[in-house]
């Protein structure tokens, strides 16, 4: 089960993983305006509530879930066990704005200057999303974006905001969704979260633009713990957007995110993720929304980087007619590998839910789907459908699945099918034989097998996904 | 002795579709309903089988002195329905042979086991009749057949069930030439003074072979009018359109 | 603590002693290794307590002789585990064999045959108890393009007892056999059958197996079962679980040559509290195999089905082409279905799916019955029956399918 050493060709990405591996080749400043220092114990929480000036409830939460988190084991049993590699003593818990560990733009290796080349993105970001600057001011970009969202009465602020300013609307929800001691990396966010959104859409508001967590960027906003918390009220609807297909750099190794979303009666709330972490990454993600009657939660997932992320979106179907779905891609390259999958939780009658999940294997990158479905006995009328493909496009990549559907009661369908394959030789044929070089014959193809996903993807990101998947694909095949 | 249907009314989901049906059809009369699409006429014939899907919201249907809509759907085969669908089930893993035994079964007295060997023997004598291969027998019920096969295959299910009132519903539809002459001839073949046949077509074409005594034309979810063999060529002619300027109640 | 573990001296005090050194190690093993426990990923939504043996004893040697015989195949019968029939003439190239005959006339082959611990998906402490107790058994060696029908049963009578039943076949050669076993309760009384299987199929030849599992609703059984297949051999496993109200299969198929084949069916009715618990696992060791699974419940009451398939295909093993498929019928809002279909490929060139399917009775088919008069009741049966047997389909094989399901003629 343990990554094979990387080929030859494998470029600068194995370098990558060896710079960021030896912190000491990084210009740093001397001192962080706020810094917990390494490794977790109480200290630390107190630490960051002073800092934050936290009310009181939100420190006894943290120190419980501190707790939670000391007394759960590592998920070995049916996880990896490349998770024992995380030395949760070597990570700082806290560091706060401006003090995102710099580096000198000549440190920047050469293909991730490349992938911005590739991609286009704008000279002031490169800069902070390789970790060369510490904030990218998006003010003056979206000020007039904000503004509008303020008067419709939307609420869209940090999370240390959210639970400061508006704890009537943030307490009944927070932690509801997902409990801290649902599993051992949700609980170390509980503990110790920083950044990530908080954001309520008032009844009946349909949002025309998609909110984009790039409004708030801050060091805080990349940081390591993110927690998100949506309300959607009722008949009210809005898409959320993080991440960017651009690589991310991180010193950090672990990322531990939580996000809760809820969408009350006849809401709607789509989450589209696109994750490129750099490969030193241990990418562990908690995602978990609630839909009420009438309602529906979707969430468009692609992760392309990271060394390993962790990460099974889900949605509890609370009320009748609730919709439920899950749409992710991975791309798994060489040293990688993606855990992702969905849980579909169904609790009223006539709920439905949806997965479809496209993963590619490149180099021996390994990527793998685990689902869970449970359908409990007592519900009418319940759909699931699901399907998981597979694209291998090596010898040594790998793909596993590991669904678990549980169903009770003679009115539901569930419905499961995964496959796996690869770029079929008859089509290269094909292609080739119209002169398309093999190389651009299997980014047709490959394009071909996650297109109708990609197409869920919105405009911005779709184009710039292609691009990047193209890329991936470049550094193996010859 | 006949089928009697009285001011029929019925909704699929909420919308009215038969909006006051009246049609006697004694026994030994071969009764052919046309009308345009949406008129209601599988409707008919679904209602009258008593599919779930179905609300009788008014109305009453005497089969032979019974009354029919008290009756559940496979206690109104028994006591003499038959409904060759447009659109025939597929029953996968349940062979033909048997099906249709325990449809003979479900017939015979209480205690009483169908006799096999008799039961062959009629089996492959229709089957003769109707040219079906003898491996039809061992195939799941519909599983796999064409369109045409499938016709084919109700009507082997009514020559072996000789019911009293059969209804088939577009059963010309998907048939070819061949099939369709085969089709017919069976139907033909179990015309008796004791058996009624209510055919359910849009088209002319499979009035031409089995022939019928009388034709009603269906619209809007009603009997607009009725008349012998002769309408049928009207309606040929000159098609659905005085329709239009009916004026119908209920409509 | 295993009371009648210690018992398996009584049982081999007649065995050469290299058996018996084999029982030993067998049992020393057993009591060092852990019993399941519901953190095993092969236990997920099982139950653990079921495999308890703890309150059974050795079943006894029993007098009356239930065992139907056929004769248009090859019969061997056993009661409580001890053979009371085995067939006196064999066609050429056929040798079946009594294991305890075997360990005396040919210690050498009868070694070699039982060298190997069978491969277990989970249940590897029972796997070692039944190898400590094993002292009777079956074995089946086919070669030279032989032909032939057998017929094992196992008729098992007591009360709390413990009855451990081994089935070994070897084909060779080209060799062409149907082996079908039965496992019948000839009362109503608390039975645990624990059986092993082992098959290993070489050279062409091709095994068609069915066990059609038949105990009384009190009884438990558990079934290992390893299957090999080897250069252009091909495997057909059938299983029919008809009784118990707990019972649990292990199936381990390798694909260990190109051109091997193994297809695994399974057709179930679980009703009443029943609970099946199917582990499979189709292993592709080496390039070119192919391997397909059908396993189909049909769950009414308050039963429970756990199905995990797990397909493996090894780094390397290009060109392969495995399959899967579970469906569950639900008739009752009591019934639970779990299914957990499992995919790891580590190469490429590979044709590979699974699908799991869980729903109801469809109502239009059972308007289309009951619109030619058979009453509800009897539709639903039919469905339900119809739903389990189209599972056979692709088998080919009427003698195993009537052997399934006697009652279609």
């Amino acid at each position: 089960m343990s990554d094979k050493p990387a080929p030859k060709e494998s470029t600068d990405k194995q370098a990558l993983l060896d710079l960021d591996r030896s912190i000491g080749n990084f210009s740093f400043p001397e001192r962080h305006k706020y810094d917990a220092g390494y490794g977790l114990s109480e200290q630390t929480i107190d630490y960051i509530c002073d800092v934050k000036n936290e009310p009181d409830w939100i420190r006894e939460f943290r120190k419980k879930a501190l707790q939670v988190f000391e007394s759960k084991p590592l998920p070995t049993h049916w996880a990896t066990k490349e998770i024992e590699k995380i030395d949760f003593d070597a990570i700082r818990y806290y560091l706060s704005d401006g003090e995102r560990p710099k580096r000198s733009w000549d440190d920047v290796p050469d293909d991730v200057k490349r992938t911005f080349e590739r991609l286009g993105v704008p000279e002031q970001e490169r800069q902070f999303l390789a970790g060369v600057e510490a904030q990218y001011d998006s003010e003056s970009a979206y000020s007039n974006i904000k503004e509008e969202l303020k008067s419709q009465g939307v609420i869209f602020v940090n999370s240390t905001e959210g639970l400061k300013e508006y704890p009537e609307i943030f307490k009944p929800w927070f932690g509801k969704v997902i409990p801290t001691g649902d599993n051992k990396f949700s609980a170390l966010n509980s503990a110790v979260f920083s950044g990530g959104s908080f954001i309520y859409v008032p009844k009946g508001l349909k949002l025309k633009h998609p909110l984009q967590a790039y409004f708030r960027i801050n060091s805080e906003n990349f940081g390591q713990f993110e927690r998100t918390l949506i309300i959607a009220d009722e008949g009210a609807e809005l898409m959320y957007m993080e991440g960017c297909t651009a690589p991310q750099f991180e010193t950090s190794t672990l990322h531990s995110a939580v996000v809760e979303l809820v969408a009350l009666k006849g809401a709607k709330i789509q989450y589209v993720t696109v994750q490129n972490w750099s490969s030193n990454v241990f990418n562990m993600v908690t995602k978990r929304g609630i839909a009420m009657e009438d309602a529906e939660i979707r969430w468009i997932d692609c992760n392309i980087g990271s060394g390993l992320t962790m990460k099974y979106p889900g949605v509890v179907l609370k009320g009748k007619r609730a919709r439920g779905e899950v749409i992710s891609i991975a791309i798994a390259n060489t040293g990688q590998h993606q855990d992702t999958g969905a849980k579909m939780i169904h609790a009223a009658d006539d709920t439905t839910s949806n997965v479809v999940s496209k993963s590619i294997s490149i180099g021996s990158g390994r990527s793998s789907y685990r689902g869970q479905v449970v359908i409990p006995r007592g519900l009418k009328g319940c759909k699931n459908n699901t399907e998981c493909d597979a694209l291998l496009l090596a010898a040594d990549s790998r793909t596993d699945t590991y669904p678990a559907i549980t169903v009770r009661g003679d009115k539901n369908v569930v419905q499961h099918e995964a496959s796996v394959s690869q770029v079929s030789e008859d089509m290269l044929f094909y292609m080739e034989q119209r002169g398309i070089p093999k190389a651009a014959a299997m980014s047709l193809a490959v394009n071909g097998f996650i297109n109708d996903l990609v197409q869920e993807f919105p405009m911005e990101y779709s184009v710039e996904l292609r691009r990047l998947i193209d890329l991936e694909m470049e550094d193996s095949i010859g | 002795m006949s089928l009697i249907i009285k001011n029929l009314h019925a909704n699929v989901q909420g919308t009215p579709i038969l909006k006051g049906i009246n049609l006697e059809i004694p026994k030994g009369e071969v009764h052919a309903i046309m009308g345009p699409n949406g008129s209601g006429k599988s409707t008919l014939s679904k209602v009258l089988c008593g599919h779930p899907d179905y609300e009788i919201t008014q109305g009453e249907v005497w089969l032979d002195g019974q009354n029919l809509l008290e009756m559940g759907v496979d206690e109104r085969s028994r006591a003499g329905l038959f409904l060759a669908f447009q659109y025939p089930m597929e029953v996968p893993g349940v062979s033909n042979a048997n099906f249709l035994r325990a449809a003979m079964q479900a017939r015979m007295p209480e205690g009483e086991e169908l006799d096999a060997v008799s039961f062959y023997k009629t089996l492959y004598a229709k089957m003769d009749q109707l040219g079906m291969a003898r491996k039809f027998t061992s195939r799941a019920v519909n599983e796999g057949f064409s369109g045409g096969e499938k016709k084919r295959n109700e009507v082997l299910q009514m020559l072996l069930l000789e019911p009293s009132y059969a209804i088939l519903d577009e059963t010309d539809s998907g048939l070819d030439i061949d099939a369709l002459r085969i089709v017919s001839e069976g139907v033909n073949s179990m015309r008796s003074p004791f058996r009624s046949f209510l055919v359910i077509t849009h088209y002319k074409r499979l009035l031409d072979y089995i022939k019928p005594d009388v034709v009603h034309v269906l619209a809007h979810g009603q009997i607009v009018r009725t008349g012998g063999y002769e309408l049928v060529d009207e309606l040929e002619a000159q098609g659905y359109e005085f329709l239009k300027e009916l004026d119908l109640p209920n409509a | 603590m295993i009371q009648f573990l210690s018992q398996h001296h009584t049982l081999q005090e007649n065995a050469p002693e290299w058996f018996k050194q084999r029982s030993q190690e067998a049992c020393d093993l057993a009591n060092q290794t852990a019993a399941p426990s519901l953190l095993d990923e092969n236990w997920r939504f099982g139950s653990i307590n079921n495999s308890s043996l703890d309150s059974y004893k050795l079943a006894d040697k029993q007098d009356d002789d239930f065992a139907p015989i056929d004769e248009q195949a090859l019969n061997v019968c056993y009661s409580n585990g001890y053979p009371t029939k085995l067939p006196s003439s064999l066609p050429t190239g056929l040798q079946i064999v009594e294991l305890s005959d075997l360990i005396h006339s040919n210690p050498e082959q009868a070694q070699s045959i039982l060298a190997e611990i069978p491969h277990s998906l989970g249940s590897e402490q029972l796997t070692l108890i039944h190898r400590a107790m094993q002292s009777h058994g079956i074995i089946i060696i086919a070669k030279q393009e032989c032909q032939a029908q057998i017929n094992i049963h196992h008729s098992i009578k007591g009360d709390d007892c413990v009855v451990f039943p081994s089935t070994i076949i070897i084909a060779e050669d080209y060799a062409n056999i149907i082996v079908k076993e039965t496992w019948q309760s000839e009362d109503a009384g608390n039975q645990f059958a624990v059986g092993m299987l082992q098959i290993s199929a070489k050279q062409g030849a091709s095994i068609d197996y069915a066990l059609k599992q038949d105990l009384n609703i009190q009884s438990q059984s558990v079934q290992i079962q390893d299957l090999r297949a080897y250069d252009h051999a091909c495997i057909n496993h059938v299983t029919a679980q008809k009784g118990t109200k707990w019972t649990r299969q292990e199936t381990f198929a390798s694909m260990l040559a190109e051109e091997a084949q193994i297809k695994l069916y399974s057709a179930n009715f679980v009703a009443n509290t029943t609970k099946l618990d199917q582990r499979t696992k189709q292993w592709h060791a080496k390039p070119g195999a192919s391997s397909n699974l059908i396993y189909k419940n049909v769950l009414n009451d308050r039963a429970k089905t756990i199905f995990s398939g797990m397909i493996l295909v090894d780094q390397g093993a290009h060109q392969t082409s495995a399959y899967q498929s579970n469906r569950n019928l639900l008739l009752n809002d009591q019934a639970e279905a779990n299914s957990m279909p499992g995919l790891e490929i580590l190469a490429d060139g590979v044709q590979c799916s699974h699908g799991s399917a869980t729903s109801s009775l469809s109502d239009e088919e059972i308007f289309y019955l009951l619109s030619r008069g058979i009453p509800e009741d009897k539709a639903r049966h039919m469905i339900a029956q119809g739903f389990l047997k189209q599972s056979l389909n692709d088998l080919h094989n009427d003698n195993i399918v009537n052997f399934i399901f006697p009652e279609e003629v």
